[in-house]
């Protein structure tokens, strides 16, 4: 059961290890606190989530009465709104419930391993230098692979030095999973360590995960994505912060569920496993793919909630709104076209955990319901629901007093100490992407293919108007709603406080993104008064 | 673990989820309500009055406030002026149901202050969702607490606050007196009482009212149950009624009581509020003693042994048919005898007209 880590030291004449300017303070420590979830823990969030599920009964039962209905489709749709945001909540809490660390198991000495990069055409080279030197140094004895798509004389220049093969991919076809798929070919390892470009491994990497593969049906193992660029920009912490909850308590959940799933970045496959599905999934969201077609053909995954790898996260609201377009396109085409099709060889824990993934970025027609529906209510008296404020306030105070007791409790399995507190970036982030989740949705209502790019990996300094449009659009008609009210106030009836109250909270939840796309104007007006 | 074990436990759970939310509804109402006086107990603010160090005099006259000549006239007699002039408005939807700022606007004028008694009456009612009449009152302060009646009270206290001076409002006076609906008489309890209570103050309060002065006002004995506390209420008042030997021939054995012997025993029990006490209606009739000096101990003993009273309202209502059989002439308008005993005591110093009143009041909102 005990894990125990060997702290690992730069010694005397040994080249410096990229990451030992950027590990925080107890890094490794750190990765020996509460791995598992205690039996008086377990009791907690068992009752936690009992009274959320009374919450949210509770919250349902009146949101339903039928006394609250006008405009039926309205209210179908504020219903699916609102109490989509509460589905989501609710399968947070679920997977909390099966919170389970992996105890480490000691990596057997004779195996074969490859360690996989790829290199895309204007990816900077200083980024290279660090992935790859890390690769170079990770102990496991292994072979390391760039897989280069542009067949970069300096990066060849470089790998000569640090003694990585290089596979000139410029002629492969798909992007990252294309790629691997040809690198396969070429490699003979055992198990296969798919790096992203940006990741900066530990050196002990491999000796962590590869002792989870004595069980031979295990044919993946996921660590967390950590990052090390949080405090380069807003965005990037926000970006960051999003991840904490999932590499910490979300994910370990998965993993009592035995459902964890490849994320892109840092899946140690058994190559045989990739074999038996022929080759990584080449698709949008090829992890996710690749993940559900492993577990529909019965492999096993691991997760280990150990912070083994430090990547970048986009900087700017361009790069990450294009990261997130990418995400969300690529889950809902494998939620509508690969999930009923193997839905009958996944297990149901996996049936579940598919369809809750599958179901994530509904989050942005929501959004927009919610966004557009007190408007249209404040401007022409288009009624969805018409409830008292107070009544409404009294009936949903108890889930949302749940849903800060889990936040703040389930923060004790986040993966770092610095992690932990109030993450409001990422939470408005995550609220400003909507737009995004919505489009992606309705590129696949139509049918619109989606090219593929790569997550942009550079900060594009600028801004980003056009990005916020839609958020400024709700802002603006929110507030001219509200007045519109105010002044005429004609039916200052029983449901306006709530729609204002709606309002309200949009104007509040589209202002931090809008702010975020014009950041670089306040910097630039800051650096002028200097 | 078996699958058939797992389904068990599923189904064990949701059985333990259904059975906790039906509990949950059980006591939805009391938590509820624990939980609003929680908060509201903390957001209401201590309710201030201009402090009163002398007793103010007000009068109930069916007239008023439509007509204040008969009450100049009577003024005039006593010497002395009326700061609060007391009238009563029932529940219901006709027009004379709403408030009424313009009467209310016409007492200001003269320079007096509404003392406005608000009697929950709710047979008038047709809106569809209400119960069925016959079914309508059974323990309907619930129903109030409940809400079931906010479509008329948010109505009422919106107007109320938008016309937004001082006013004294005496809601549900007399909860122990039989006679009215909202007594024990349709099983309403003590708990149902304190409930309405809190749930029209809070109607209120949610709209921002700062300009009602809240009157609470038990009858008989053993009132301190129906009290909403003192956060709620800012005055306490008291109905002393001498009914003389009226009602003897009933056999009840009814007698001449003074003020004294009437007033001390609930004074007794409501001084423990340590609040400003209004003798919110008081009267006296003709049979079985004299008039003149039943109002005269009255206003003596007030002066000095009820010190904690600190307005008086005379009921002077020449014929009050709410007894039942009789008629009774409460006035002291009509008795010279009456009103020049009055006129003598009301010349002393305790009795004062505050003559601008209603502008202290404002100028002491509650914060």
């Amino acid at each position: 059961m005990e894990s125990t880590l060997e702290i690992v030291k730069p010694q005397a004449g040994t080249p410096e290890h990229p990451l030992d300017k950027l590990r925080r303070p107890g890094e490794r420590e750190f990765h020996n606190c509460l791995p598992h979830a205690g039996l008086w823990q377990k009791i907690c969030i068992w009752v936690l989530f009992t009274i959320g599920i009374e919450a949210v009964l509770y919250y349902a039962d009146w949101w339903f009465t039928p006394a609250h209905r006008r405009n039926l489709a309205f209210f179908i749709f504020l219903s699916f709104a609102v109490f989509y945001q509460v589905f989501r909540s609710v399968i947070n809490w679920f997977y909390f419930l099966f919170i389970k660390g992996t105890p480490f198991i000691e990596a057997p000495a004779g195996k074969t391993a490859d360690v996989f990069t790829t290199a895309m055409p204007g990816e900077p080279y200083e980024m290279f230098e660090k992935t790859l030197t890390a690769i170079a140094a990770i102990r496991y004895p292994h072979e390391s692979y760039l897989l280069d798509g542009g067949n970069d004389p300096k990066l060849k220049e470089l790998c000569a030095r640090l003694d990585v093969n290089h596979l000139d991919c410029s002629k492969v076809k798909g992007a990252k999973a294309g790629k691997v798929n040809y690198a396969l070919s070429r490699s003979i390892g055992e198990f296969v360590l798919v790096i992203d470009p940006d990741h900066i491994a530990e050196p002990d990497f491999l000796d962590r995960v590869l002792g989870q593969f004595q069980d031979p049906e295990v044919g993946f193992v996921q660590v967390v994505q950590a990052y090390y660029n949080q405090d380069e920009s807003f965005v990037a912490r926000a970006g960051a912060e999003q991840t904490y909850g999932f590499y910490g308590p979300t994910m370990m959940g998965m993993n009592g569920l035995e459902t964890p799933v490849v994320i892109g970045a840092n899946c140690t496959f058994r190559r045989e496993a990739l074999k038996s599905i022929n080759g990584h999934a080449v698709d949008l969201a090829e992890d996710l793919l690749t993940a559900m077609r492993l577990h529909a053909k019965g492999w096993k995954s691991v997760y280990i909630p150990e912070r083994l790898s430090f990547g970048l996260n986009p900087a700017d609201l361009h790069s990450y709104f294009k990261q997130q377009l990418k995400w969300s396109t690529g889950m809902f085409t494998v939620f509508f076209r690969d999930y009923f099709r193997h839905f009958k060889d996944l297990r149901f824990n996996q049936k579940l955990h598919y369809f809750f993934a599958g179901t994530y970025y509904f989050e942005g027609l929501a959004s927009a319901i919610t966004c557009i529906l007190p408007v249209l209510f404040l401007f022409f008296g288009l009624w969805a629901v018409e409830m008292d404020f107070r009544e409404f306030l009294i009936h949903v105070t108890p889930y949302a007093l749940v849903t800060f007791s889990m936040g703040w409790f389930i923060q004790r399995w986040y993966r770092h100490p610095s992690e932990k507190g109030f993450l409001w970036r990422g939470m408005f982030l995550k609220k400003g992407t909507w737009p995004i989740y919505l489009l992606s949705f309705l590129y696949f209502v139509t049918g619109t293919k989606v090219p593929y790019f790569p997550t942009p990996k550079t900060a594009e300094k600028g801004v980003f108007t056009n990005l916020v449009l839609p958020h400024l659009a709700v802002i603006v008609l929110s507030i001219a709603a509200i007045i519109y009210c105010l002044l005429t106030s004609v039916r200052f009836v029983t449901g306006t406080k709530l729609m204002i109250f709606f309002a309200l909270s949009n104007i509040v939840l589209m202002a931090p993104t809008v702010i975020i796309a014009h950041a670089s104007l306040f910097r630039r007006k800051k650096a002028g008064a200097l | 673990m078996k699958p058939a074990l797992k389904i068990s436990l599923f189904a064990g759970y949701a059985v333990l989820v259904i059975v906790l939310f039906k509990g949950i509804k059980v006591f939805e109402k009391e938590a509820k309500e624990a939980f609003f006086t929680f908060i509201t107990k903390r957001l209401v603010a201590q309710s201030s009055h201009v402090p009163v160090d002398k007793c103010i005099t007000g009068i109930y006259k069916p007239e008023l406030p439509y007509s204040f000549a008969p009450l100049e006239e009577l003024e005039d007699t006593l010497g002395k002026k009326f700061t609060l002039i007391s009238f009563y408005q029932a529940w219901g939807e006709k027009p004379e149901h709403s408030f009424q700022p313009v009467l209310m606007d016409e007492v200001l004028k003269k320079g007096r202050v509404p003392m406005l008694t608000w009697e929950p009456w709710v047979t008038d009612f047709t809106a569809p969702h209400l119960k069925p009449l016959s079914k309508r009152e059974y323990r309907y302060l619930q129903d109030i607490a409940d809400g079931v009646y906010d479509f008329f009270i948010q109505e009422w206290a919106k107007a109320a606050v938008q016309w937004g001076k001082p006013f004294f409002l005496r809601f549900a006076h007399e909860m122990t007196n039989t006679q009215y609906p909202w007594s024990l008489v349709n099983d309403n309890r003590p708990e149902d009482y304190i409930r309405a209570w809190w749930h029209v103050r809070s109607v209120f309060d949610s709209l921002g009212a700062r300009n009602v002065i809240w009157v609470w006002c038990p009858y008989g004995t053993d009132v301190l149950k129906y009290y909403p506390g003192d956060k709620f209420v800012d005055w306490v008042a008291i109905d002393i009624f001498n009914y003389g030997e009226l009602l003897a021939d009933d056999g009840e054995g009814m007698r001449w009581m003074s003020f004294d012997q009437l007033a001390s025993p609930i004074y007794r029990e409501i001084s423990v509020l340590k609040k400003p006490v209004m003798v919110a209606e008081a009267g006296c009739s003709d049979i079985g003693g004299s008039r003149e000096v039943w109002y005269r101990e009255m206003l003596d003993q007030i002066a000095k042994k009820f010190t904690s009273i600190k307005a008086v309202i005379f009921f002077d209502d020449p014929s009050d048919r709410t007894s039942g059989k009789w008629v009774i002439d409460w006035s002291i308008e009509n008795s010279p005898e009456v009103r020049s005993e009055i006129r003598e005591v009301l010349k002393s110093e305790h009795f004062g007209f505050i003559e601008n009143y209603h502008q202290l009041l404002s100028a002491s909102k509650k914060e």
